[in-house]
């Protein structure tokens, strides 16, 4: 009897657990964002989840749209649009525009870092004379998910050393040591193809000025 | 059961008839010799062989002159054959002839005298099924035990190699013999296995694993704390190594003791093939094991509960093939897993002419049609078949992983890779306790005091083992 | 062969107990961690001499010739704080396991299932649990220099300034010694079986590996983002990427993780052991 107990009750907590988690198909991985911020001070955070519907088939990307008056608000509002499946561990890269990156980077930065899911490596990137999230929506050449090839774009120009190699923690870093840094900033050509367009250059977590012109890809 | 023997040959001949009144295989042979005097020869028809009793037996009996016969007379001096002796007590006639001897009754003496005819049928020796080699010797053991005990002679060429008969008492009165090599094995360990054959009660033993669930140390763990092999080079090379084995009548598999995790890992072959490729064979089996029990768990875990360290692109392209199965990640592999035992149980128990029809339709069934109607997704079949064939490196542990693998996973279901590391710090703590036959398990695969870690996860050449004793030195004995 | 505690085991133990805080420490701890590891390691050896000119087997021996009211309390002690001690660390694991990757874990229910896996692993016995940390160290030792060289080339150095203080390094010792205690109880003389060497060692390597692994982090992630993080070595050892395969703190952090297991086994066969004692006549 006893030994019957000592099998079927750990069987049955493991069924139980084994059927409370998660499964691969159960949380959205966001690959990039974009943060705008409107002349009134709002924010507006466009996201880029991926998903495969069939083996055989693509990844296709979807876009989703939040609006709020802080980056947590954002996040918020995806996350109940989602219904909790919003998984940012795979998010690569977040463009930001020139105007959130003079005034709100520094709390975009604190909610990121709040978050578990996020990683440290995430790159951010400043949109230059270009919406930010028509850098996150353009068509990738070499890839099919835009939010990949942008993040490999952004790893290879930093290898290179043509763009800035400033992941998330050491942007924290800086802001936080009230040092200056430069992030990679990025524009589209006339066909939409999105290519490095010099540095943009911050002091005290603000955008001052953007240095370098185009470069090619 | 129990007689009486006297010294009148009717009086006898009528106790054993009635005793064994009902068995038409019993045969009791009235003859006279030439002088008149009469005897008895008695024996079961089919353990016996005829040749010996016609010729050995018979035509010296009836051709003897002498007028008056004893029982040790017969046995020094008429019978014609390599082993023949006067038997201790009734009882030991009986058990004699039941095994395939022949007992000679001569009227005037109550003493019965016992001569080795035995001829029963026994299997040849043949390369056993679960232990086959690409080079090496291809004999096995066989169900008859002189026959073991012969080649195991053979191959010791050394009066110190000895042989300890213990006779069970029960239905089956088998004979369990304890081999060693005096000088080699410590006699520590001779009297501890004698002791523990001794306390053994059983109504009968028709394998030696009735013997080993008896004797062996830590009977609920799943590793094997007594050795088991079908090769007589294996045994050999255990005796040779130190340990004691144990061979029972009627069976093939011969244990030793103690018995260590390392050689769990070991194959037979290891020590008859080239260094390099044994050295290789050895860390593909230890790595398969442990990717055997790991590898579903790991799934498990990582779906559940990190998916972040899964490549984006594998996690889409599992994900997709996760679309529409309707079973949570740990029971689809759960139930794989279970399927697959019960394929293998299947497959062990069909006759070979159905095998490759039942095969065709376990593959065909799980793997494709299964698959193609979203009831499973194909990563889970992947690595199911994985953590399946990678298990079968290593059959002395088929027990060991089966369990592994299934607490693993449940494990890993519960709290992700710490439920796995949490499952595998018990399962070590597990082996840390155990032992055999007061040798500890993890004996040369851990570093004590001067570890002996020649041929302990790598095989080291035969020049530089000249003395291979898998027994730490005396200094770690203290 | 009659189970004894072997000096690797001892090593192996020293190591894996002196690297478990490396887990919650801050980032500017690195030096007070790694000095507080040394000066255990000479406190140890000190002990090791003292036992060795006074003769003593292990502080339970001594213990055991003690008066009888004088060893009683003294297990009770030991019960009380050990017990004490288990719980607090097996908390904090919990809190760490519901904080990153078991987010559905009510946290009281992985502190009590933390407590009763060491429970059984401290059941099998001392020798068994010395004998346990010997793989287990191999496996720590192996995994932390593998991600210590991996992320080497994302290493830049940092600001060093205000990283030792005298204040740091006492709290670092005050936390380090009812664990020190706790593992200098199943040591002591022991003629056969020279337990200073070993112990030296692991408990060296334990301390240098417990200050580059929080140096890491700080260099990885930067002094100032560091010290913001809860778990910065922890965080640290996800920075780097191998082809595909990025966000493998998980992997490392299993490490600590192992580390956290030896001494929360170790406080709880404290408690077994001054128990059986207790209880004997």
């Amino acid at each position: 009897m006893k030994r019957i107990v000592l099998v079927i009750v750990p069987l049955c907590a493991a069924l139980y657990t084994g059927g409370v988690g998660h499964g691969a198909g159960d949380l959205l991985p966001i690959l990039s964002a974009s943060i705008s911020q409107d002349a009134a001070s709002t924010l507006q955070l466009t996201a880029e989840g991926v998903r495969q519907d069939s083996l055989e088939g693509n990844a296709t990307s979807v876009y989703l749209t939040a609006t709020g008056q802080s980056p947590d608000a954002l996040l918020v509002e995806i996350e109940q649009m989602l219904a909790g499946q919003m998984y940012l561990s795979h998010a690569r890269t977040i463009v930001v525009d020139e105007a959130a990156a003079r005034e709100a980077l520094v709390p975009i930065v604190q909610t990121l870092l709040r978050r578990s899911d996020v990683r440290l490596t995430l790159r951010i990137a400043v949109a230059r004379d270009v919406p930010a999230d028509s850098i996150v929506r353009a068509q990738a050449v070499a890839e099919e998910i835009p939010g990949a090839a942008l993040g490999a774009l952004l790893d290879a120009h930093a290898k290179r050393g043509s763009l800035p190699d400033l992941p998330l923690c050491r942007i924290a870093d800086r802001i936080l040591s009230d040092r200056d840094f430069s992030l990679p900033a990025l524009t589209l050509t006339p066909d939409s193809r999105v290519i490095p367009a010099g540095t943009a250059h911050f002091q005290a977590g603000h955008l001052t000025h953007f240095s370098g012109g185009t470069t090619d890809a | 059961m129990s007689i009486h023997l006297t010294t009148n040959l009717s009086e006898n001949l009528e106790s054993l008839r009635a005793l064994f009144a009902q068995d038409n295989t019993f045969v009791a042979r009235t003859i006279q010799t030439q002088s008149g005097l009469r005897c008895a020869i008695l024996f079961f028809d089919g353990m016996i062989s005829n040749q010996a009793i016609n010729e050995s037996i018979l035509r010296p009996l009836m051709q003897t002159r002498s007028k008056t016969l004893t029982a040790q007379a017969i046995a020094d001096a008429i019978v014609q054959i390599n082993e023949c002796s006067l038997a201790a007590d009734p009882d030991a006639m009986l058990s004699a002839i039941l095994y395939g001897d022949t007992a000679i009754l001569i009227d005037g003496d109550s003493r019965p005298v016992i001569v080795n005819t035995k001829g029963f049928t026994t299997r040849s020796p043949s390369e056993p099924e679960s232990e086959k080699v690409l080079r090496g010797p291809r004999e096995g053991f066989t169900e008859s035990f002189m026959t073991n005990l012969s080649m195991l002679r053979r191959r010791v060429n050394d009066p110190r190699l000895t042989f300890s008969f213990a006779r069970y008492a029960g239905e089956t009165n088998t004979v369990v013999c304890v081999c060693w090599i005096k000088g080699v094995t410590p006699p520590a360990l001779v009297q501890e296995m004698q002791h523990r054959i001794r306390k053994m009660s059983l109504d009968g033993i028709l394998d030696s694993n009735y013997v080993a669930e008896c004797i062996r140390d830590a009977p609920s763990s799943p590793f094997p704390t007594l050795g088991t092999t079908e090769r007589p080079d294996v045994a050999v090379s255990r005796l040779l190594e130190g340990r004691v084995v144990v061979l029972t009548d009627g069976s093939p598999v011969a244990l030793s003791a103690p018995c260590i995790l390392q050689e769990c890992f070991q194959a037979n072959d290891d020590y008859y093939i080239a260094v390099r490729q044994a050295a290789v064979s050895r860390t593909l089996r230890t790595i398969g094991f442990g990717l055997s029990i790991i590898i579903p768990a790991l799934y498990v875990a990582l779906l559940g509960f990190h998916q972040e360290l899964l490549p984006t692109r594998l996690l889409l392209a599992i994900a997709s093939a996760q679309k529409g199965v309707p079973l949570p990640v740990f029971w689809e592999i759960l139930l794989l897993l279970l399927v697959f035992e019960t394929l293998k149980e299947a497959g062990t128990r069909t006759p070979s002419v159905m095998g490759s029809t039942m095969s065709i339709v376990g593959g065909l069934v799980l793997g494709q049609a299964a698959v193609s109607a979203r009831f499973l997704s194909a990563p889970a079949v992947i690595i199911v078949a994985i953590a399946a064939v990678t298990g079968l490196t290593v059959p002395k542990l088929q027990s060991a992983g089966l369990v592994l693998r299934f607490s693993l996973l449940a494990a890993s279901a519960a709290a992700g890779l710490y439920g796995l590391l949490f499952g595998l710090c018990l399962a070590v703590a597990h082996l840390c306790t155990l032992r055999s036959f007061h040798c500890p398990y993890l004996l040369n695969l851990i570093p004590r005091v001067h570890p002996n870690l020649d041929d302990a996860w790598l095989r080291a050449p035969w020049r530089d083992m000249p003395r291979k004793r898998f027994l730490a030195r005396e200094e770690d004995q203290t | 062969m009659p189970d004894k505690i072997f000096p690797y085991g001892q090593g192996a133990m020293f190591f894996l107990l002196i690297l478990a805080p490396t887990l919650f420490l801050s980032a500017n701890d690195w030096l007070h961690a790694m000095c507080a590891g040394l000066l255990f390691v000479l406190l140890a050896l000190l002990w090791l001499a003292l036992a060795k000119h006074f003769q003593v087997r292990d502080l339970w021996t001594w213990i055991a010739h003690t008066p009888h009211a004088l060893r009683q309390t003294i297990y009770f002690v030991l019960m009380l704080s050990s017990a004490g001690y288990a719980a607090y660390t097996a908390w904090r694991s919990a809190v760490f396991l519901s904080q990153t990757a078991l987010k559905l874990w009510n946290v009281w229910l992985a502190a009590l299932g933390l407590l009763i896996i060491c429970w059984f692993i401290a059941k099998q016995g001392t020798p068994a649990l010395f004998l346990w940390a010997i793989p287990t160290t191999l496996t720590v030792g192996l995994i932390a220099l593998l991600s210590l060289v991996l992320s080497f080339p994302d290493w830049q150095m940092p600001d060093l300034s205000g990283t030792f203080l005298f204040s740091g390094m006492a709290r670092r010792t005050l936390d380090g010694i009812p664990i020190l205690i706790a593992f200098l109880l199943f040591t002591g003389f022991d003629p056969t079986l020279p337990q200073g060497r070993a112990i030296a060692l692991g408990g060296t390597l334990g301390a240098v590996l417990t200050g580059v692994i929080i140096f890491r982090a700080n260099a990885v992630l930067g002094a100032h983002c560091a010290r913001i993080l809860t778990y910065p070595a922890y965080a640290a050892a996800g920075v780097f990427q191998v082809g595909a395969l990025a966000r493998s703190e998980i992997l490392f952090g299993s490490i600590f993780f192992l580390c956290l297991v030896a001494r929360i086994a170790l406080s709880i066969r404290v408690l077994q052991t001054a128990y059986a004692a207790l209880r004997q006549k």
